[in-house]
């Protein structure tokens, strides 16, 4: 990555960091789409594994699995997020289970450990704006322990949602972005942020030398995408039980394809 | 030795005898679980208060310690542990309809688990806080318990146990509630303090300390509450809980039992 998008990467995270846990983890659809990342979370990270996160942003998934006893060497390139993900450990008494440290994904190799992780996870957008996902798939190899899951959470390419929403507002441009090959700039970004979109296949190729394929799902399949989360306040009830759609259909063929995030896992083979 | 009949759908978790009972139903542990959880968390019960005013003191400090709750059912020690310390701590049940009422509960989510306690889902040497309350009596191979619960114990950590202490069962006292339609006694049969310490000790751990509890003044009033209040002075004269403190001391060595 060359270092204009690296700076305006991190000033983007820099700028997201200040409301980020007052817009996204507090809104009715951030809360519903990290509940279903969770139970995926809980299942794969057993209390007693110790787990590498990448983007961990505000450290909410982080100081959610150190409740459970899993410990997290969780770090995000953005120093502002790591001051608010350390403010969050603050308040609990688990400040031995997370390591919250700034360290850029693009930059992995620096990381050097004393030993193999049970597993690793990037949540919600972080891995969008790396441009580089096999050096990440790379440095992942060498950093867990065969047999370990990664779970990898990603906005995903085709969000029915997003695409209808933008198409009956006239703006056929944004209803498409997800599509575009090359790298596009958020919605919100000032600076020239680059987001990709890969799709599950890219993401097997990339991760295909080290990683297998177990399995992938859709995060936000009925449930909106969070930029219409001004529709879902005025009817969290029906947000709920989209939720609970979500649960049975977002695994099944064609479903787990779409939604607003795709969440795939991955297994370190062996040997 | 039956189970009692009480006034309305109310009952504790042990009924005592009092010659005025009918037949119960009799289930086995996850029947009876299924069926008992709507109303578990509903009606105070004398020897779950007893148990609970014992070890809360005794409870150590949980900061960054990690902590299970061994058949946590309705997340009632789970709650405990958690509000003690906001430190690391999960329950395992494997009753599905006792985790939807733990799982109701803001503080509990995410820190249930659904599995087995003679296979958990954790990785060796895990916690440093255990407890095991009133479910012990409702697993027959005591020894494939202790060695697993050794399994996920760091050395040095801590496992509370409690049970209905089995004098209590031999005078009749019995595990059950009743709801609409009847009494329904839970199978339970529980072990002796020295079963327990044989099958820890092989497990490498060894007794801290096993204490009898009889009820005391604190719990008359949920015989009162229960229309009782006629027993409460005979069972106090029985060690109602039988407390185990019990600790890891080497994955490898066997210790000698104390007792």
């Amino acid at each position: 990555m060359n270092h204009p998008v690296a700076n305006a990467n991190q000033a983007y995270w820099d700028l997201t960091a200040q409301d980020y846990d007052r817009i996204f983890p507090e809104s009715v659809i951030g809360r519903v789409q990290r509940d279903a990342v969770w139970r995926e979370m809980d299942k794969v990270f057993q209390p007693g594994m110790r787990v590498l996160e990448l983007n961990c942003g505000t450290g909410i998934d982080a100081v959610h699995l150190a409740g459970r006893g899993v410990r997290v060497v969780a770090r995000d390139l953005s120093s502002k997020m790591i001051d608010a993900a350390r403010r969050r450990l603050s308040t609990t008494e688990l400040d031995e289970f997370v390591d919250f440290r700034v360290l850029d994904t693009a930059k992995l190799d620096s990381l050097v450990v004393d030993a193999p992780f049970d597993g690793a996870f990037s949540n919600f957008s972080g891995l969008n704006c790396v441009q580089d996902l096999s050096q990440v798939a790379g440095n992942l190899a060498r950093l867990v322990k065969p047999g370990a899951r990664i779970l990898l959470c990603m906005v995903g390419r085709f969000s029915p949602w997003e695409m209808a929403w933008h198409l009956a507002h006239g703006k056929p441009g944004l209803a498409l972005r997800r599509f575009r090959r090359r790298p596009t700039t958020p919605i919100c970004a000032q600076e020239a942020v680059m987001v990709h979109y890969p799709s599950v296949r890219d993401m097997r190729r990339i991760f295909a030398p080290d990683f297998r394929l177990r399995g992938w799902r859709g995060i936000g399949v009925t449930v909106p995408p969070s930029c219409l989360e001004v529709l879902a306040q005025r009817a969290p009830a029906v947000v709920g039980g989209l939720a609970r759609i979500d649960r049975y259909i977002s695994r099944a063929p064609i479903f787990r394809s779409i939604g607003d995030c795709v969440l795939i896992q991955f297994e370190r083979m062996r040997g | 030795m039956s189970a009692s009949e009480r006034t309305g759908t109310s009952a504790p978790d042990c009924e005592l005898e009092d010659g005025s009972a009918s037949l119960p139903l009799f289930a086995g542990v996850r029947d009876g679980y299924e069926r008992w959880a709507p109303t578990y968390d509903d009606f105070p019960n004398p020897l779950l208060a007893r148990e609970q005013r014992h070890i809360l003191p005794l409870v150590p400090d949980l900061r960054n310690r990690c902590a299970l709750d061994l058949a946590c059912g309705t997340g009632r020690w789970l709650t405990r542990l958690v509000a003690s310390g906001a430190g690391p701590a999960v329950g395992v049940d494997l009753s599905s309809a006792m985790l939807r009422v733990a799982g109701d509960k803001m503080e509990l989510s995410g820190r249930i688990v659904r599995g087995d306690c003679l296979s958990l889902p954790f990785q060796p040497s895990t916690f440093e806080f255990l407890i095991c309350s009133f479910a012990l009596g409702h697993i027959q191979d005591l020894r494939s318990a202790a060695a697993e619960f050794s399994r996920v114990m760091k050395p040095g950590s801590d496992l509370f146990v409690t049970d209905v202490h089995p004098e209590a069962y031999a005078r009749g006292w019995r595990t059950g509630f009743r709801d609409r339609q009847s009494a329904v006694q839970v199978h339970t049969l529980p072990h002796s303090a020295e079963d327990i310490f044989r099958a820890f000790n092989s497990a490498g751990c060894e007794c801290v300390t096993h204490v009898g509890l009889c009820l005391g003044g604190p719990e008359q009033s949920i015989f009162a509450e229960a229309g009782r209040q006629h027993l409460f002075q005979t069972a106090c004269r029985v060690p109602a809980v039988l407390f185990c403190h019990l600790k890891q001391v080497s994955k490898a060595t066997a210790h000698k039992t104390t007792s």
